[in-house]
């Protein structure tokens, strides 16, 4: 079975039948808009954001019909498909086959982890070649960013060398050892060094017998699993942090609510931002619900008093209800904003849904 | 300084190859020179150390966007650092950073294309220019295989840079051709240059079939027995991907497709897999292969037969660059050129295309014909030839064109079109009598070039009983020892084993 179904019945099965199909393909292919984003973490799928990325709508559909067709998922109302109990049963079966998944985090790192890739890649790539005294290659990225960081950070002794490649074993083999053995052929194998080009996923799929998907989520889960390394401890990841330490610490805001966010760091008001920008009331609020979640540093303070933030943290973990409307009958003096606020900012990645 | 030094100094070459030193000679005392040499003679080598003695920056349009990184790479890697090219792919920021070190390049690389851009064309105009390089000249001929509207506007551009030396390289121009460089291009008082295009080490094979399974069972057969590394040409993306599936399916691990589908780095990864003898075949579309300097390719299989005279010969032209015997083979099937011939149906647009595209002028969407020209649904050379059109007729962003304008844009339009369909077919025709005929093919090809045949010949061709076996002993790559990743990731970082 391919991981596609898999991943597929998992999030059916998370969702259970709050969303439509269109907003699980959007989730899928990691589009970038409030509402997909929030429902990632809303249903706690934010590891398959962008998990199939480039997959066609038609694709989409014919993974759902066939799932349909075999009875795993069945008609909830129109365009809302859940888990059969013939589906619930086979999910828990295959539950521990692609362990590997639960080290993928699209959400986070979906839009960074090409140019992190070209820049790895591209980096030992000169460093193999150059530890055989092999300065005459020719380079498997040509993305100018990549090659113009290689070429900054690129120790010029043979002694550098010696002392970087060293230490970047060890952080890759570090990384390396917390994946699955197949995670980690695949990674080695795609990357380029002496007397080697690395694999195409083509070939890498081909010679592990996997589906082409499979093996490239299981190479993006490595890529992740490098990126969370760094992020946790960067000094333990000296090399790798000094070559892709500043994409990683870019939050995951869409592009609008980091405009948004930008105003308000210069101390802006809601409403003059909201006049600025153009914006409907409620895009603002997504606006801040976003920033509330992805940015540790900004406070909730002035929208909410810490006295009602406790009070809604207590309630909302004593009953674990994954929809607002309940909370905010538990809380009829505050808004709806004020609840998205709070569970954005302190239920973590649980709770951060739309209002609507 | 002697030429012969410089070749010594940047390349580490004794020799020049036949033609080079000329042309380099006659650029360096001022001559405009339209050469004309087969693929793989080292046409770079001519304009690099031309610029270099020079002591001048050169500027080298190319209509092959998409192969011109592969040339600045190519540059780069053989010694010359400051190359840039600047076309499409580029991205708006990284366009300013070039633009705003122009001066600092020794190479610049353009598409003619992008030379419209007013921005990008002043800062061209803001440096000094040695040398105008027009590569692929033929592109300038309506008679030719890649005919590229704009350019016919080099002329002009060259004229603003201050008139710097011209040199036009070409691979393949039969001699109307020629003529059309020298005029379009303003050359004056050029030095000609033609070479044969005859590769004397390329034996020239054409099988015939009537069955498609024999036609692959042959194809099967001869990718098993021939020596290689070798080149598949399929005429579509989705028979080079059914060709390789097959041949992976019987065994065969170093081979693998090359498209125009491909994601970019896949792409890169498979080509340098082929360059690094990683890989003994490549099955590919036309997309792949130009630029591609591998100099010991042994055979070049058409598994089905090319649109045009010119571009089988640029293909085949990738084989035995170090002038070792090496076989172009072409296994022909009469349902090959419906392929080519849909394609030259579809590429241009239709009477309704280009009567929707200068419609009358709607209020309700207030579109530009540039608009409508994008809504047509054209493919990307019919969008190039119709840009290129209603720019220079100046109503490209018009929204409201005058009717008697417009009919008469139409009725030259259409005219046009039908006139480059029959060059085309006539093209398509040229091939299939070359592939049928039962004489020399190797004569046959000198006397479409408007060369004199050629008498005493050996190894010659089919036609001339040239075998096919001499060219068999396949060796298979000695299989990587597989390697546990440990292992692996301790070779790349040379950790002690």
């Amino acid at each position: 079975m391919d991981i596609c179904f898999a991943i597929m019945m998992d999030i059916l099965q998370k969702v259970d039948g709050s969303r439509k199909c269109s907003g699980i393909y959007y989730i899928l292919t990691g589009k970038k808009t409030s509402q997909s984003l929030s429902d990632s973490q809303w249903f706690k799928i934010d590891h398959y954001y962008a998990s199939l990325k480039g997959l066609t709508l038609d694709d989409f559909n014919s993974i759902i019909d066939e799932l349909y067709t075999d009875e795993l998922i069945k008609l909830k109302e129109d365009n809302v498909f859940v888990l059969t109990k013939k589906g619930a049963t086979f999910l828990e079966e295959i539950s521990g086959t692609y362990s590997f998944i639960e080290k993928l985090n699209g959400l986070k790192y979906a839009s960074i982890e090409q140019r992190c890739w070209q820049i790895i890649t591209l980096f030992v790539q000169s460093l193999s070649n150059s530890l055989y005294n092999n300065f005459d290659f020719s380079p498997v990225i040509r993305e100018r960013e990549a090659a113009e960081k290689v070429r900054i950070l690129f120790p010029r002794t043979e002694q550098q060398r010696k002392h970087v490649a060293s230490l970047l074993y060890n952080e890759l083999n570090a990384v390396l050892q917390e994946c699955d053995s197949e995670c980690a052929e695949i990674f080695v194998k795609k990357l380029s060094g002496y007397n080697r080009v690395g694999h195409t996923f083509e070939q890498s799929a081909r010679e592990w017998g996997l589906s082409r998907v499979e093996t490239v989520l299981r190479f993006r889960s490595v890529l992740h699993v490098i990126f969370k390394s760094i992020r946790e401890q960067p000094e333990m990841y000296h090399v790798l942090n000094s070559l892709i330490g500043d994409f990683i610490v870019v939050p995951a805001l869409t592009k609008s609510a980091m405009q948004t966010y930008h105003l308000l760091k210069k101390e802006k008001d809601l409403q003059e931002i909201m006049k600025i920008r153009n914006l409907k009331l409620s895009t603002m609020e997504d606006h801040l619900v976003e920033i509330a979640r992805e940015i540790p540093e900004f406070s909730i303070q002035p929208y909410v008093s810490d006295e009602d933030k406790e009070r809604v943290i207590l309630f909302y973990n004593k009953t674990k209800k994954n929809k607002l409307r309940p909370i905010k009958e538990a809380f009829p003096h505050l808004t709806y904003l004020q609840l998205r606020l709070v569970l954005a900012k302190e239920g973590g990645k649980h709770a951060v849904g739309s209002s609507t | 300084m002697q030429l012969e030094a410089a070749l010594k100094q940047y390349y580490g070459f004794d020799d020049f190859r036949p033609g080079q030193k000329e042309i380099v000679e006659d650029i360096l005392s001022g001559h405009d020179v339209l050469g004309m040499l087969p693929t793989g003679t080292g046409k770079t080598l001519i304009y690099q150390l031309a610029a270099v003695l020079l002591k001048g920056r050169a500027l080298i349009v190319s209509p092959l966007v998409s192969l011109m990184q592969d040339q600045v790479d190519q540059f780069k890697q053989t010694g010359f650092k400051r190359t840039v090219a600047l076309n499409s792919f580029l991205e708006h920021s990284e366009k300013r950073l070039v633009l705003d070190h122009l001066k600092d390049y020794q190479f610049v690389f353009v598409s003619p294309e992008i030379m419209q851009n007013k921005y990008i064309r002043s800062a061209l105009l803001s440096v000094k220019w040695s040398l105008f390089v027009v590569d692929e000249a033929h592109c300038i001929s309506q008679w030719g295989h890649e005919f590229r509207p704009y350019y016919l506007d080099l002329a002009l551009i060259k004229k603003e840079l201050g008139d710097p030396v011209c040199l036009a390289l070409t691979a393949t121009a039969a001699v109307k051709v020629q003529e059309d460089i020298l005029k379009y291009l303003e050359m004056r008082d050029a030095k000609v240059h033609i070479h044969s295009v005859n590769r004397p080490n390329i034996s020239l094979f054409v099988e015939s079939f009537s069955d498609q399974e024999q036609k692959q069972d042959r194809a099967l057969d001869l990718i098993t027995e021939l020596k290689g590394p070798g080149i598949v040409y399929t005429n579509t993306r989705r028979g080079a991907e059914q060709l390789v599936t097959v041949l992976l399916e019987r065994g065969m691990r170093d081979v693998s497709y090359y498209h125009g589908g491909m994601e970019q780095d896949e792409r890169l990864l498979v080509q340098k897999q082929f360059l690094n003898s990683q890989l003994q075949l490549i099955v590919c579309t036309n997309a792949f292969g130009m630029g591609i300097n591998k100099p010991d390719i042994r055979y070049v299989i058409h598994y089905n037969a090319p649109s045009n005279v010119e571009g089988y010969v640029q293909e085949i032209g990738r084989a035995g660059r170090d002038l070792q015997p090496s076989a172009a083979i072409l296994l022909y099937h009469p349902a090959d050129l419906e392929v080519p011939f849909h394609f030259i149906e579809n590429e241009l647009p239709d009477d309704n295309q280009i009567d929707y595209i200068l419609s009358d002028y709607d209020v309700l969407s207030e579109t530009t014909l540039s608009d409508r020209l994008q809504l047509a649904g054209i493919s990307e050379t019919g969008q190039r030839f119709m840009e290129y059109h209603l720019n220079t007729s100046g109503v490209l962003d018009e929204k409201c064109v005058p009717e008697v304008k417009r009919e008469s844009l139409k009725k030259a339009l259409k005219k046009k079109i039908e006139e480059r369909k029959r060059e085309k077919l006539k093209s398509l025709r040229m091939i299939e009598k070359w592939i049928m005929d039962e004489g020399c093919k190797r004569n046959m090809l000198l006397k479409y070039f408007g060369e004199e045949e050629i008498a005493v010949k050996n190894h010659c061709c089919s036609g001339c009983q040239d075998e096919l076996t001499r060219f068999y002993g396949k060796k298979d790559i000695e299989d990587h020892i597989y390697q546990a990743w440990e292992d692996e990731l301790k070779r790349l970082f040379r950790q002690e084993v």
